[in-house]
């Protein structure tokens, strides 16, 4: 017997084989759900009952998310699409450890952000053990509307490259992505008070970096005031 | 206390910066992703289903190593999870498997095992099951060009519209309007088999011919490729088998049959069918041998004596040939001889749709609720609703038929009769 052919959200029980003994192929009504009505538990349910259509799906409402966190921490688009594969690839792996359906988006927010985490780690080592030759990946294309924003960011990123993955990421979700503190030591399994502490130390050594770094100050002063500024 | 402030300030100038210097993920990226980790997903079945016949072969070479080496070489596809790769070129796949195209050519579907569909431009479609043997495609509006990779036990469905189509190895387009309700299949190479509510049982399609079936009218027309055949007239042909058949309808009770292409002997209808089963000769599209069977042996004799199989053939075969009045008897025959049997609830339907025909709308409307009562999930269920929701509006008036509208929308909304039942719900 054929499985029904989509996952119909409440609707599971009207689907039923339509075969008589007038018919030699058994069809299926499979009535349309409203696919604008199809909640992340929906979703989770459809990719942990194997539905075909599901991982797709899952990509489609997701990978967006995960691709805005992973290019934002790391600082590069092609990193950001790596990561973001990697993430979905190991998550229909673990889906089935998924206990609350309904939370499907945090469990896909928690495992980016692990993945993004050991990304970071595996970066710090490949400059520990001199991997590229300047000890990071400075020559990646970086996110940007135009060449200055670009350079800014590279430098930018190039500093931030310099703090510990915890920092960076607790920094990064904090700042970049807006998260509160509780949310941040969520899904980064940390204590508050280890939140803090990693924050605090990230802003203070961002905030003198930037000190130090005429241009980006100039940049960053005055996009402060409302407009954008031009490094010397 | 300022100099706090003023870190305060700068964390968010940069944040802000970084915000808004980072682009999201634009729509090629998500393509070309879900792309990808299609297809890594895929290489990861493959790698365990590679995994898993190592294991297997290791134990299996310390007992029985000879026999497993074979089944190994035998069964390269067994276990549900080994589910076919796909990627999608010009569109990608949204929730519930809907395809969308991005480009003007029409989005393609392609399978790891060569299998694709093409979906023409302005056509939809919706992916369903996919597992080891093929996967089952919605063509929901539109033409699709379906190329199947023959291989043993592959099983490939494409739906369209109302109709569902049974594929094994071949070439083929089919397209489904749902304004028309009209279903074409042009077979290139293959065979397929096509069932839905018009043509009862599996219809054969082979290389070469094309099938269109007309559901608001219920013709059904069979002919070679390339033979426009008689476009205007309405047309009823016997579908099922190897040979083509091109019948113009004539009013009720005329048999006029034409032979245009030479496959299999067709039965000689002329001398009446002395041996086999009426089923077997619905099969075969032996639709006059059938009734003239039936007259020879007495109509009143074969509606009162035939098995519930055989009462089932002479109805069809009665109504392919529009002979409305052997059809209708033959249908209440088999209501009252099997009243539990589901071909009496189908019988149900199929008495409504001949009293729509012949004009008769308020009867076709009981039939129609009849049906429905019985068989509220049957094979007819979004048909039944469909035509009640039309006939009644052209019985009673459109603003009556808004009830039945309603409740097709909400059962069946991407059904066939969708279209008219947002027409009538529109109207002020």
């Amino acid at each position: 017997m054929l499985a029904p052919a989509r996952y119909c959200p409440d609707e599971l029980a009207q689907v039923r084989p339509l075969t008589t003994d007038r018919h030699s192929v058994p069809l299926y009504a499979v009535p349309a759900g409203s696919r604008a009505d199809l909640t992340d538990a929906d979703l989770a349910r459809a990719l942990m009952g194997g539905q075909a259509w599901a991982p797709a799906a899952a990509w489609n409402r997701f990978a967006p998310t995960v691709y805005g966190i992973a290019n934002r921490a790391l600082g590069r688009e092609t990193d950001a699409e790596d990561i973001t594969q990697e993430v979905f690839y190991r998550l229909f792996a673990r889906v089935h450890t998924l206990k609350e359906p309904a939370a499907f988006r945090s469990f896909v927010v928690s495992f980016a952000i692990r993945i993004v985490k050991w990304e970071l780690r595996r970066r710090r080592v490949r400059r520990f053990v001199h991997l590229s030759d300047s000890g990071d990946v400075p020559d990646a294309p970086v996110a940007g509307d135009d060449a200055e924003s670009r350079q800014v960011l590279r430098r930018f990123y190039g500093l931030l490259d310099q703090l510990a993955p915890r920092e960076r990421l607790v920094f990064s979700l904090r700042h970049l992505e807006s998260m509160t503190l509780e949310e941040v030591a969520g899904v980064m399994e940390l204590s508050l008070s280890t939140v803090k502490r990693s924050l605090a130390r990230a802003a203070a050594r961002v905030s003198g970096w930037i000190d130090g770094d005429p241009d980006l100050m100039a940049f960053f002063e005055a996009t402060a005031r409302g407009k954008p500024g031009r490094p010397e | 206390m300022s100099e706090m402030n003023t870190e305060a300030r700068r964390v968010d100038a940069v944040a802000e910066f970084v915000r808004t210097a980072a682009p999201p993920m634009t729509t090629a990226q998500r393509v070309e992703g879900l792309q990808a980790l299609t297809f890594r997903l895929g290489q990861r079945r493959r790698a365990g289903r590679r995994s898993a016949w190592l294991a297997l072969f290791a134990a299996g070479a310390a007992a029985v190593g000879a026999v497993v080496l074979w089944r190994g070489a035998h069964h390269p596809i067994t276990a549900d999870g080994d589910a076919l790769a796909y990627r999608i070129e010009g569109g990608d796949i949204r929730d519930g498997g809907y395809v969308r195209s991005f480009g003007t050519g029409g989005p393609v579907l392609r399978f790891s095992e060569g299998t694709s569909m093409h979906l023409m431009p302005g056509a939809r479609g919706r992916l369903g099951r996919v597992d080891a043997h093929g996967a089952r495609f919605a063509i929901e509006e539109g033409e699709a060009e379906v190329k199947v990779t023959p291989r043993p036990g592959a099983h490939w469905l494409v739906d369209a519209g109302p109709f569902l189509i049974t594929v094994r190895g071949t070439v083929f387009h089919a397209s489904w309007d749902g304004a028309t309700e009209k279903l074409d299949v042009a077979m290139t190479k293959g065979l397929v088999t096509v069932t839905g509510p018009v043509a009862e049982g599996a219809v054969a399609v082979r290389a070469g011919q094309r099938l269109t079936v007309n559901v608001r009218t219920k013709e059904v027309l069979l002919r070679e490729l390339g033979d426009a055949g008689p476009a205007a007239a309405p047309i009823e042909a016997p579908a099922p088998g190897a040979s083509v058949r091109v019948a113009p309808t004539a009013p009720a009770g005329a048999t006029r049959a034409r032979t245009v292409s030479a496959g299999p002997r067709m039965p000689d209808s002329s001398a009446g069918r002395s041996s086999g089963s009426w089923a077997s000769a619905l099969n075969a599209g032996d639709f006059d041998g059938i009734l003239q069977d039936a007259d020879r042996r007495g109509m009143d004799a074969s509606l009162e004596r035939t098995p519930a199989s055989e009462l089932a053939a002479l109805a069809d075969a009665a109504r392919y040939r529009r002979r409305d009045d052997v059809a209708r008897r033959a249908l209440l025959a088999e209501r009252a001889r099997f009243p539990r049997s589901a071909r009496a609830r189908d019988a149900a339907f199929l008495l409504g749709r001949l009293e729509e025909t012949s004009g008769g709308g308020v009867r076709a409307l009981e039939w129609y609720d009849r049906y429905l009562q019985e068989a509220p999930l049957g094979a007819y269920a979004s048909e039944a609703l469909g035509r009640k929701m039309t006939a009644t509006a052209r019985v009673q008036g459109p603003r009556a038929a808004r009830e039945v509208a309603a409740t097709y929308l909400r059962r069946f909304p991407n059904g066939s009769y969708a279209a008219s039942a947002r027409g009538l719900l529109d109207v002020p």
